[in-house]
């Protein structure tokens, strides 16, 4: 082992020959600096076991370190003619790269891994070089260097922010001179050559110190983080390139932190309909529940908190998000590419991560506004290693309702609420553990005798094991619940209590497996089991005369196995390539009623009744799931991407709305209703200008579904034993073209998205009565070929920044009535076909003002305020056009929810 | 913690009261319009001369619709029975010969309309009969907190094969005019003016009116243990409705009809109703069981049905319900002038009052020559409805 053999070139002396033989890096180091002047600055526990055996001859020294810290996460910085520091994860530059700021802030490696981004430069955050000494060297030594002083500059700059850092105490210990950096963080010090230690400290900004060797006039640059911030909160923004170099298409992150400034209505943060300022995601309205990805229908997302689903993601009719805000870490959507991991949704992957809590101190963020109250705790439970959060948010939103002008919903009450909760443990290095619990619950009653109630609930339980330094893997457990409930106590015998419910439980493997750099696979295996009962229906009293009806509840279970590798074959060209292979059991025990093949299906053409047995496998559906992607770099920031992706979904909301309601219910697929599958194409341009402080992207896509489920006109949805005899399935199809221009940097920051897509249906039979609009495509509830979003954030000052959303849409399509016909002594109108016509466009201008609190010393808590304006303009959006026969007359009434400015002020603030 | 007075922020918290969430009238105007005939055809199980109504659709801003004249109308039994429909009125149509609907039968409707197209519905069998058990009215509160009489059906069906079920009434009601008299002004002279009191000729006091149900009233037993309507609301009056004034009639009728037919008074009736503001049910056009044997693309709106109907009919009174308190208004205001025609002036004055409507002479004072008029409608009870007793009225 210990088998060295050096020779050093005296003719070269910058050029080295020395030969490794079965060495870890430790060893090599020691050898280079035997033979060599050079030093190295490093810290022993970052290295791996990788063993080295080369030899070279007369080559510089950066070859042989390439070499040594080759597939590994060092990187090595020759910091002056014989000094090398070693960084881990960490490239130094000379010059920081123009909006490093807000990197994101992992530290480990094997996460960066798991994410299949390639490991790049990332500056810390949360490490703790700041407050370590380190030693830095300004200048080179000269000999006889005439100069007696020299002069020190920089800049003061917060490393989460990306703003300057004013009025920073500089100290410059051995003379006991103290200066303060200007506003724009500047700061120049003339100081005799020599060595120094310098320290700095201001308000909300953590301690640092530094040791100088100063040779001659130079930068120092303190890039410090807020030691008020709780140091290992996410920030996410990917790799400042990432939108360029990343393989697949169709992704969005959402900075869950920049959020906070967008102005939204009654001043609820909420990520969720931030990402529908994006292109690609919208709502059908106002106040419409549920999300339309690239035209897909609003049961076509997976929404994953924590990796368990969550059904129904916001509170009262999808005004205000069901997820707190101050509890998530992460949002990524995949609108494009679903990664092969996920399935059993058509559309897209919304996966939201709630933020781990401070392993380090006690810390906590509150907000009080209009509607809601909300109180985020965090705590380390063992110090360094594990860490609870704890949520809660509560709405007083009765006032709402009263408030509406709406004579049906002045009796009306609406409360909601919801809690998180999680605990992550590090075990070890090898080792970690997290657990997420979620509760969201919504009451509300339109009438006086009637109370509807909805809620979610939610428990994962991941553990994430490293095996080595090529192989991870995680084990999910996860089970989730939605269910409504509808109670009905009028005066009559006809009170009744009737309840749905859907619970899934998963089971998730995945493994990650390093194989290089280059190479990178994932793999696994999934099952899980949903059970669904649909309604029942039971007398609320001892009068009552309503027969208690138990519709049979569902049972399918969804299997699945997965393999996707990224593979950057050149430097230039990289494929992201998926498979899924699903398999959906519905399963007894249940009956299944035939229908007369070439007939409607109804009553009458019933054949046969089949009845299975527990667990017997009623039908099996399946198949598999390609997701490939490729990247091809034009430039070093521009790249061109493309995607195919299918998929399928075995489960279906059920809706004869316009729009969802939170009571819908969900079916699974069964031997009369298939699952609903999609193809997706999509190919795109990405370009970074001016250092990547702008990014652009024009994306298209298209996309065409099969047995999407509609209905009948004036179907009966709740407690209906023979849904089937309503249900149509028929064919989507959608495209369109996305563009996106965004400034990341600077004090004027924000983003300008603008889509044209069409999202189209079609519903065609042999039979009049199972076809829509003559068996054509339509256009859905949901299509609005024009979409403009721009969102603005000017920072005024340090503490003042203004904020501005703007949005602009075609109207959605709706039928209108053609003309009235006269019907038993009445007159009623009759409809045109389906969204033949469009309600007027629909635009808004939000505007809102943050001031963040001022940086006080000692000052407990930081306080950030925002004021905003909804809908400034005052634009009556037409959500709906309707009609209602009132004493035989047809009057045409069109409701709005937000008509006119709506102020809000909410208050923020962090401990 | 640095939560500091956190109720000052509710101070800054300016919100619009009035104007968030608003639904207000909206002018669709005529985009397009599309004209459909429209088939209104319920038959039932009683032996008389049966009616079908065919009209056409009309446009939103149009006032009423129009008769579809010159079809031939037929419905034909499983037994090649065929019972003719004649047009009696602009489009509606009225069986040749009284007949009923058999429970052992299928009927199918057949109408060629003037045009040349050839209409055939779905064939359709009578469902159970089932009797009104009980029909009765009684004080009651509405949703939107206003006293009133509701009037309420019980009914059985022992056999559990009548499920579905439709109402329809009729409202009469006693009007007496509260200004009668036995006398009335005759116009001697109108230039000058001269005036004398005569004897009323007809009867105009006491009349009745009958208004037809317009509304959907359906119901079901689908979710219940046993085919048993119990109390179900057919109709709320409220306490100041000008109908209970005066002696006061409702007949029931209840239809027992087909799944089918109760789909598509369903889909009617949710299509017209308010919506809750945040989410409307999808709307679109109404299949009903009847379609064009020439162009299965034409849209055709209507149903035919055969119900088995049984009906009943009570009597009350407002004092029956609200001994102590004042009975309703009258339909109009009853303002009583007084004019003296002995001078010109107040001759003059009687006969313009006479020209815009005060010719109904509630009384006069011989010794002053002092007319007391009111409106026509206070002293004549024609003005609101007929003065023939209907044959089923009882006091």
């Amino acid at each position: 082992m210990f088998n060295i053999s050096l020779m050093v070139s005296q003719d070269d002396k910058s050029k080295i020959s020395i030969t490794f033989d079965d060495f870890n890096i430790q060893e090599a180091i020691n050898s280079i600096e035997k033979i060599t002047d050079y030093h190295f600055y490093y810290n022993q526990n970052w290295f791996t076991d990788k063993i080295i055996s080369k030899s070279y001859q007369n080559v510089d020294l950066e070859i042989i370190l390439d070499d040594i810290f080759k597939d590994t996460v060092i990187n090595y910085y020759l910091l002056n003619e014989n000094e090398v520091v070693l960084i881990q994860n960490n490239i130094i530059y000379d010059n920081l790269p123009k909006g490093f700021f807000g990197k994101k802030n992992e530290t480990n490696t094997e996460k960066l891994k798991n994410k299949g981004t390639e490991v790049k430069p990332i500056f810390y955050r949360n490490n703790k070089p700041s407050k370590k000494s380190e030693i830095i060297r300004i200048g080179k030594e000269s000999k006889g260097n005439p100069e007696k002083n020299v002069v020190l500059s920089g800049y003061a700059i917060n490393i989460r922010t990306g703003e300057p850092i004013a009025n920073l105490a500089i100290k410059i210990k051995e003379n006991d001179i103290t200066i303060q950096s200007d506003q724009n963080g500047y700061y120049q010090v003339e100081l005799p050559i020599g060595k120094y230690t310098i320290e700095t400290r201001s308000l909300g900004i953590e301690d640092s110190r530094k040791i100088v060797v100063l040779y001659n006039s130079g930068e120092l640059n303190f890039n410090l983080n807020e030691s008020l911030e709780l140091l290992d909160e996410v920030i996410l923004e990917a790799e400042i390139d990432k939108n360029v170099t990343e393989t697949i298409t169709g992704t969005e992150q959402i900075d869950v932190e920049e959020s906070k400034n967008i102005p939204l209505v009654l001043g609820e943060r909420d990520v969720l309909k931030v990402a529908t300022t994006l292109p690609g995601i919208t709502t059908a309205g106002e106040g419409s529940a549920g999300f339309n990805v690239r035209g897909g229908k609003s049961d076509q997302n997976l929404i994953l908190l924590d990796d368990g689903v969550v059904y129904n993601p916001q509170h009262f009719f999808g005004i205000f998000s069901a997820l707190n805000p101050f509890a998530l870490g992460e949002v990524n959507i995949y609108k494009g590419t679903i990664p092969a991991e996920y399935g059993g949704r058509l559309s897209s992957v919304f996966d939201l991560k709630t933020k781990e809590g401070n392993v380090s101190k006690f810390g906590g963020e509150a907000s009080i506004g209009p509607v809601t109250g909300n109180l985020v705790l965090e705590t380390p439970i063992v110090k360094e290693k594990s860490s609870l959060l704890v949520g809660g948010r509560g709405a007083y939103a009765n006032w709402i309702l009263r408030s509406l002008d709406d004579e049906s919903l002045n009796n009306s009450e609406a409360s909601f609420y919801d809690v998180i909760g999680n605990y992550s443990h590090k075990i070890n290095e090898n080792n970690n553990i997290k657990t997420t619990a979620y509760l969201s619950r919504d009451d509300f009653s339109i009438t006086s005798d009637s109370l509807y109630i909805y809620s979610n609930r939610l428990l994962s339980l991941k553990w994430d094991h490293r095996f080595d330094d090529k192989n991870n893997g995680s084990l999910l457990l996860a089970n989730s619940q939605y269910k409504f409930n509808i109670e009905f106590d009028g005066d009559s015998s006809n009170d009744f209590d009737l309840g749905y419910s859907i619970e899934e439980t998963e089971v998730k493997l995945k493994m990650n497996y390093l194989y290089s750099q280059k190479y990178k696979f994932s793999y696994g295996i999934n099952s899980k089991l949903y059970t669904v009962r649909p309604g029942s229906i039971e007398p609320l009293e001892s009068g009552s005369i309503i027969k208690p009806l138990r519709i049979p509840k569902e049972r399918g279970l969804e299997s699945a196995a997965f393999i996707s590798g990224k593979l950057d074959l050149t430097e230039k060209f990289s494929i992201n390539a998926g498979l899924r292979y699903s398999i959906y059991n519905a399963l007894g025990e249940r009956t299944q009623r035939i229908f007369e093949n070439g007939r409607p299906r109804n009553e009458t053409t019933v054949i046969d009744t089949l009845s299975f047995g527990k667990n017997e496998v009623i039908k099996k559906y399946g198949g598999p799931e390609v997701r490939v992607s490729a990247r091809y770099l034009l430039g070093d920031d521009f790249s061109i991407k493309g995607s195919y992706n299918n998929t399928f979904q075995y489960i279906h909301r059920l809706s004869n709305n316009t729009t969802v309601s939170p009571v819908d219910i969900w079916k699974l697929s069964d031997l009369n209703i298939e699952p609903q599958r999609a193809n997706q194409y999509s190919l795109g341009l990405y370009k970074n200008l001016k250092n990547n402080s702008y990014e652009i992207s024009l994306e298209g896509f298209y996309k065409r579904s099969k047995n999407i489920l509609d209905f009948k006109t004036g179907a009966q949805i709740l407690l209906n034993e023979s849904i089937e005899t309503e249900v149509l399935q028929g064919e989507g199809k959608a495209y369109g073209i996305e563009f996106l221009l965004r400034k990341n940097k600077g004090k004027f920051n924000g983003w300008l998205g603008y889509t044209y897509s069409r999202s189209l249906i079609k519903l065609d039979s042999d039979f009049p009565e199972e076809r829509v609009n003559n068996g054509d495509f339509f256009p859905s509830n949901f299509d609005k070929p024009h979409d403009i979003s721009l969102v603005t954030n000017y920072k005024l000052t340090n503490r003042f920044s203004l904020s501005t959303n703007f949005v602009y849409q075609t109207g959605r399509p709706v039928t209108f009535p053609v003309g009235r016909f006269n019907f038993n002594g009445s007159d009623f109108v009759v409809f045109s076909d389906r969204n033949k016509f469009r309600i007027p466009d629909f635009y808004r201008l939000d505007i809102g003002f943050n001031i963040e609190g001022n940086h006080k010393i000692k000052k407990f808590a930081h306080s950030f305020w925002t004021i905003s304006i909804y809908n400034v303009l005052g634009r009556n959006n037409p959500f709906s056009v309707f009609f209602v026969t009132d004493n035989g007359e047809i009057k045409a009434l069109k409701s709005s929810i937000f008509s006119v400015p709506i102020p809000s002020i909410t208050y923020n603030f962090r401990f | 913690m640095a939560f500091r007075k956190p109720y000052m922020i509710f101070l800054y918290v300016i919100i619009n009261f009035c104007t968030i969430g608003c639904t207000e009238p909206f002018d669709i105007g005529t985009e397009t319009f599309e004209d459909i005939l429209v088939i209104e055809a319920v038959l039932t199980d009683e032996l008389k001369q049966h009616e079908i109504q065919l009209s056409r659709t009309f446009r939103l801003e149009e006032e009423s619709f129009f008769g579809e004249s010159n079809a031939d109308v037929r419905v034909i039994d499983n037994l090649q029975n065929e019972y003719v429909f004649e047009e009696a009125d602009m489009g509606k149509y009225v069986s040749v010969s009284p007949f009923m609907i058999q429970s052992d039968r299928n009927y199918q409707l057949t109408i060629r309309t003037e045009n040349g197209e050839t209409y055939v519905s779905e064939s359709v069998t009578l469902p159970q009969k089932t009797q009104i058990d009980d029909l009765y009215a009684e004080k009651t509160v509405n949703e939107s907190g206003d006293e009133g009489i509701a009037v309420f059906v019980d009914s059985f069906d022992a056999t559990g094969n009548a499920i579905f079920y439709r109402y329809e009434y009729e409202e009469t009601y006693q009007i007496i005019a509260p200004f009668w008299s036995e006398f009335e002004v005759e116009i001697l002279s109108r230039n000058p003016p001269s005036f004398s009191v005569v004897p009323r000729t007809t009867e105009e006091r006491i009349c009745y009116k009958t208004d037809l149900s317009n509304t959907i009233n359906i119901t079901n037993t689908v979710n219940l243990s046993e085919n048993r309507i119990t109390k179900f609301p057919v109709l709320f009056i409220d306490k100041n409705n000008t109908v209970l004034r005066n002696r006061y009639s409702i007949l029931v009728r209840q239809f027992i009809q087909s799944r089918k037919a109760q789909t598509f008074y369903e889909t009617l009736k949710e299509f017209s109703d308010p919506e809750s503001l945040f989410s409307q049910v999808q709307p679109g056009f109404i299949n009903g069981n009847i379609s064009s044997i020439s162009n299965d693309q034409e849209k055709v709106l209507g149903f035919f049905d055969v119900s088995s109907v049984s009906s009943r009919r009570i009597f009350f009174e407002f004092k029956d319900f609200f001994p102590n308190e004042t009975r309703p208004p009258f339909f109009i205001d009853c303002e009583v002038l007084d004019f003296s025609p002995s001078t010109p002036q107040g001759a003059s004055n009687l006969l313009n009052f006479i020209s815009i409507g005060y010719d109904n002479l509630s009384g006069y004072d011989s010794f002053t020559d002092t007319y007391f008029m009111t409106l026509t409608g206070c002293g004549d009870c024609n003005e609101f409805g007929s003065n023939v007793t209907p044959d089923f009225w009882e006091n």
